[in-house]
């Protein structure tokens, strides 16, 4: 990408769009691609259109729902949130992926040779 | 369980595309006016903030692109698309669509239809459980020569009855033709069985409602009871559940009914209707087995063969019906198989040639793909050009075709299913088996199969063709270079060889129509030895409870007497035997070679007892002495008459008549002179060899008729059938009780027993006459193409100076010899492949040089008759005019 910016991990989206429904409660698309910019301060590079890709994948997995709302400042748009179903893959998906950060975090941690 | 929720998501959103389109785009704009809200209060300007907002999303048009092929199936679209686009070409050249369709379907109807005839006679499981293990069981005599139906004698019945081996269980049957009356309705004649009780068990059938009976059933007089079949039920006693009881007449004795077969239960077949129990001094019987397990129908044949060696000697019957007293031999046949032998040649053929059709229709609609293809290189490049790979333009093709080849097979279903429909008229009259064949999912199976199979063979070659796509030289090409005219080309030597093949394949169905053709009309002229024009004939059924063997003659001398005083009737006479109607049984005997001093000969004769002037009604012919006269009487020596196959083969070819022959008619008659000869007749196929024959006049014999259903049949002037009413009238005033039974011209019975020919000769020629026209569309659709492809070689040519016949050579040249090489290959296969259906073939040798030049004048005719108007156009072909236009 030519950027400091580092591009989203290949399947994390998914887990961190679960866990900020989980967190936020029902959110439109937009208000989570904001939330996961904020929580990632600009560190992550997130094209926001791709958020709605991730959207229509957990949909049809039967982990979220999607419902047309309006918005606190009155503009139609579409709001997910979380389903029992998809609580259960979070909960799965995170310990997945402590077990894996951790096990890298420990090879991170080993001695250089040189 | 997730992955389906979202394989049927994709598929529901791939429904729904449209309004999923829309509304993510109005997904996609409120997250816009969101991210612009955002930036306004951030401070900047409207338009600014808008488009930042839309630079954060991303490419809209990619991301719906993307969005759909995340939502739905992206193979679908493919698939649509390239139907779609299928469509769309068949729809520019509609003409094409349809012919190729109706080809195809012409060819899939009629190739279905004969499938579902060929599975349900020949393959479809008889409808009895296990009905693999049934096996026909048939007894002969070493040194008989006469030729019996399958039977076996009751003593080997028996003897194999009481220790079986190799058998579960043996049943014996006899057809017969009776009158029954059911209900006080009137009565009707009707073919029932009379049958060992065993047969049920044999067959593992049972009624549905009552029982069956039991063998104390099998003793005479104790034997009133009898099963009707479902459609009776249903049809006479309204299905009534205390049928059980009710009684029937049969021959005028009330038999009680003890049961109801099943709705689907035929034996023998589907005319049966009722089932009785068989006499057991019946000295003959129909007899089906059901094999153990382990056995096979080898060993049943080798046990029925030992069984019959120990049984009792039947003595002089045993001659009598086996035509010799040599030892015995029993064969055993797969009940389906014997039930089926006689029909069997003819569906094979039928369905070969069916075959051979769809292979023509086949290869003519890959033919016009093929010429399309090489037509549209141009498009094809052009695809390429702009970014189609070559698996998608061959996967185009691919699915053009199978839009033919799917749209041609259902219109083939519907075809066949109308054939089906109209079986019983077009299939020979009483064909075995009829009631079983239908449009069941084998032969849907066998549709499907072969429509997917049409459409890939159709599709291959052009799909071979797309995918091998030469951009630089379709595009520099301007499309009408000779590139591909003449055989310089592999795809013009592809054309030329599937045209060859389709003229092969027409050449061969041709043939064969022809053959069958020219036996069919050879079998109506034959010579029967008798005069088949002109004769009515009926059967007069006078059972022995009302009439006596000598009431029997009183009642037809008067019934022949009257008759033939009626103004138009010129002879009438009575006899046991008729030909095309009986099935007859010899009479065998020891005679002295007359003489020598040799052994004695065994005679093996049929035997027919007859009415004075059978003869003249008949129009046999008398070729030695005379036929009988109002001279013999019972007080005159007993004569008979023979015919002159007896006369070659047991008194050496010599004068007969006045030869004495021990032939005992009568129990009172130890022997018959010979006072005359006639031709031999031929009783039920022309192509029979004759046999022996016996005449003696029933006027001769003290006991009077034996038999108690005689034929009648009247020589008339004019139209026969114009006398049943009065036939009937006459037997009538003669004999109220008695009624006729099955009226009908001696034409209509010859017509009838050559249905299954008559079959064959329509479906070969209707099949013919298509592979041929077939061939000329192919051909025409070639030389047409030909002479646009080439044009401009065309006139440079004739600006050269060609003349109008170099013109031809080279237009119509490789196609004309690709029908020749087509035709000397058809032809000589057809013909060596005669043989295998000889048995169809009469007063036709299999190579028939009738057939091989009325073949070869008729494709030469379509040639000529298809190459006319291509040929006009290219000798007709302005240089200067094609010259320019390029």
């Amino acid at each position: 990408m030519g950027d400091d910016k580092a591009a989203i991990l290949q399947g994390t989206l998914d887990l961190m769009v679960l866990k900020t429904l989980d967190a936020m409660g029902p959110m439109h698309g937009y208000g989570i691609a904001r939330r996961i910019e904020q929580i990632g301060e600009q560190a992550l590079q997130i094209n926001q259109g791709t958020i709605y890709l991730c959207l229509v994948r957990l949909v049809q997995k039967g982990w979220i729902t999607a419902e047309w709302g309006s918005s606190i400042n009155n503009r139609r748009a579409k709001f997910y949130a979380i389903s029992r179903a998809g609580r259960r893959q979070l909960i799965a998906e995170a310990q997945d992926w402590k077990r894996i950060s951790s096990v890298i975090d420990r090879l991170l941690l080993q001695g250089s040779r040189r | 369980m997730t992955r389906w929720r979202q394989w049927l998501g994709r598929l529901w959103a791939h429904v729904r595309a449209g309004r999923l389109d829309r509304e993510f785009d109005q997904e996609l704009e409120s997250h816009v006016a969101l991210s612009t809200d955002d930036y306004v209060r951030a401070g900047l300007s409207e338009d600014a903030a808008r488009r930042k907002a839309l630079l954060d999303v991303g490419g809209a048009t990619s991301l719906a692109e993307q969005h759909r092929s995340v939502r739905g199936l992206p193979v679908l679209d493919v698939m649509q698309q390239d139907l779609r686009d299928g469509l769309r070409v068949l729809r520019h050249r509609p003409a094409f669509a349809w012919l190729a369709i109706l080809t195809v379907a012409l060819g899939v109807g009629a190739t279905t239809t004969l499938f579902s005839v060929a599975y349900g006679v020949l393959l479809k499981p008889l409808p009895y459980p296990a009905e693999q293990r049934l096996v026909r069981l048939s007894e002969t005599r070493q040194g008989g020569t006469v030729s019996a139906r399958p039977f076996l004698s009751r003593p080997t019945f028996d003897a194999w009855q009481q220790h079986m081996t190799t058998l579960e269980g043996l049943a014996g049957w006899n057809a017969e033709s009776v009158t029954v009356t059911i209900q006080g309705g009137s009565p009707e004649r009707r073919r029932i069985v009379t049958c060992t009780a065993s047969l049920f068990a044999v067959l593992q059938t049972y009624p549905v409602v009552g029982t069956v009976f039991g063998t104390d059933a099998e003793t005479p007089g104790n034997d009133r009871s009898v099963l009707i079949d479902y459609a009776t039920w249903q049809g006479r006693f309204g299905g009534s559940a205390d049928v059980v009881g009710r009684t029937v007449e049969i021959e005028g004795e009330t038999t009680i009914v003890i049961g109801v077969m099943s709705r689907g239960f035929h034996f023998p077949d589907a005319t049966t209707s009722m089932w009785k129990p068989l006499d057991r001094t019946k000295r003959l019987v129909t007899a089906v087995g059901r094999l153990k397990d382990a056995a096979t129908v080898d060993q049943a044949a080798d046990e029925g063969t030992a069984r019959s060696r120990t049984a009792p000697d039947m003595g002089s019957l045993g001659t009598a019906i086996f035509g010799s007293n040599g030892p015995s031999r029993v064969t055993a046949t797969p009940l389906r198989q014997a039930v089926t032998a006689t029909i069997r040649p003819g569906i094979l053929l039928a369905f070969t040639a069916g075959l051979i059709l769809i292979v023509v229709a086949t290869l003519n609609v890959a033919g016009v793909q093929l010429a399309r293809a090489i037509a549209r290189q141009k498009e094809f490049a052009i695809r390429a050009a702009i970014g189609a790979g070559g698996g998608r333009i061959a996967r185009q093709v691919l699915v053009e075709n199978a839009i033919i080849g799917i749209a041609g097979g259902l219109c083939g279903l519907v075809l066949a299913v109308w054939l089906n429909s109209l079986l019983p008229k077009l299939g020979p009259q009483g064909m075995t088996r009829l009631e079983d064949v239908s449009m069941d999912w084998h032969v849907l199976l066998f549709m499907m199969a072969l429509t997917i199979a049409v459409s890939i063979v159709c599709g291959l070659l052009p799909a071979t063709l797309a995918h091998r796509v030469r951009m630089l030289t379709a595009l520099a090409d301007d499309g009408r270079a000779p590139a591909s005219g003449g055989l310089r080309t592999r795809v013009s030597r592809t054309r030329w060889l599937l045209l060859a093949g389709q003229a092969a394949m027409a050449a061969a169905l041709l043939t064969g129509a022809s053959l069958v053709a020219r036996s069919f009309v050879a079998v109506l002229a034959a010579d029967r030895g008798y005069e088949p024009h002109g004769i009515l004939t009926a059967r007069l059924p006078l059972p022995a409870r009302e009439f006596s063997k000598e009431r029997r003659v009183v009642v037809l001398d008067e019934i022949i007497a009257r008759l033939t005083s009626v103004p138009g009737v010129t002879h009438a006479a009575a006899t046991d035997i008729l030909p095309l109607i009986d099935l007859e049984f010899p009479r065998s005997f020891a005679m002295p070679p007359p003489g020598g001093t040799n052994r004695p000969v065994t005679v093996q004769v049929m035997s027919r007892t007859v009415s004075r002037d059978y003869f003249a009604t008949l129009g046999m012919r008398v070729i030695d002495g005379r036929g009988f006269g109002d001279a013999d009487t019972r007080e005159s020596l007993p004569a008979m008459v023979v015919n002159r196959t007896f006369v070659q083969r047991y008194l050496g070819g010599r004068s007969a008549v006045g030869v004495t022959v021990p032939i005992r008619w009568s129990a009172t008659q130890a022997a018959r002179v010979i006072i005359g000869v006639v031709d031999d007749v031929r009783q039920h196929r022309a192509a029979d060899p004759p046999q022996p024959e016996a005449f003696a006049c029933y006027c001769q014999i003290p006991e009077g008729l034996l038999t108690d259903i005689p034929a009648i049949a009247a020589r008339t002037a004019a139209d026969p059938l114009a006398y049943a009413g009065t036939l009937r009238d006459v037997v009538h005033d003669v004999a109220p009780t008695a009624s006729l039974d099955s009226i009908a011209t001696m034409n209509d019975r010859l017509d009838a027993s050559v249905s299954g020919l008559r079959t064959s000769v329509t479906l070969f020629a209707a099949f013919g006459v298509f592979a041929v026209l077939l061939v000329g569309i192919g051909l025409f659709g070639t030389l047409s193409y030909n002479v646009v492809q080439r044009a401009r070689e065309l006139s440079v040519r004739v600006a050269l100076g060609a003349q109008s016949t170099d013109v031809l050579r080279v237009v119509a040249g490789p196609v004309v010899v690709a029908l020749v090489c087509g035709m000397a290959v058809g032809i000589p296969t057809a013909l060596a492949a005669g043989r295998y259906f000889r048995e169809f073939l009469f007063g036709v040798t299999t190579f028939d040089i009738v057939t091989v030049v009325a073949v070869t004048g008729v494709l030469l005719i379509v040639t000529i008759a298809a190459s006319l108007l291509p040929a006009v156009r290219a000798i007709r072909s302005d240089p200067i005019q094609a010259l320019r236009s390029s």
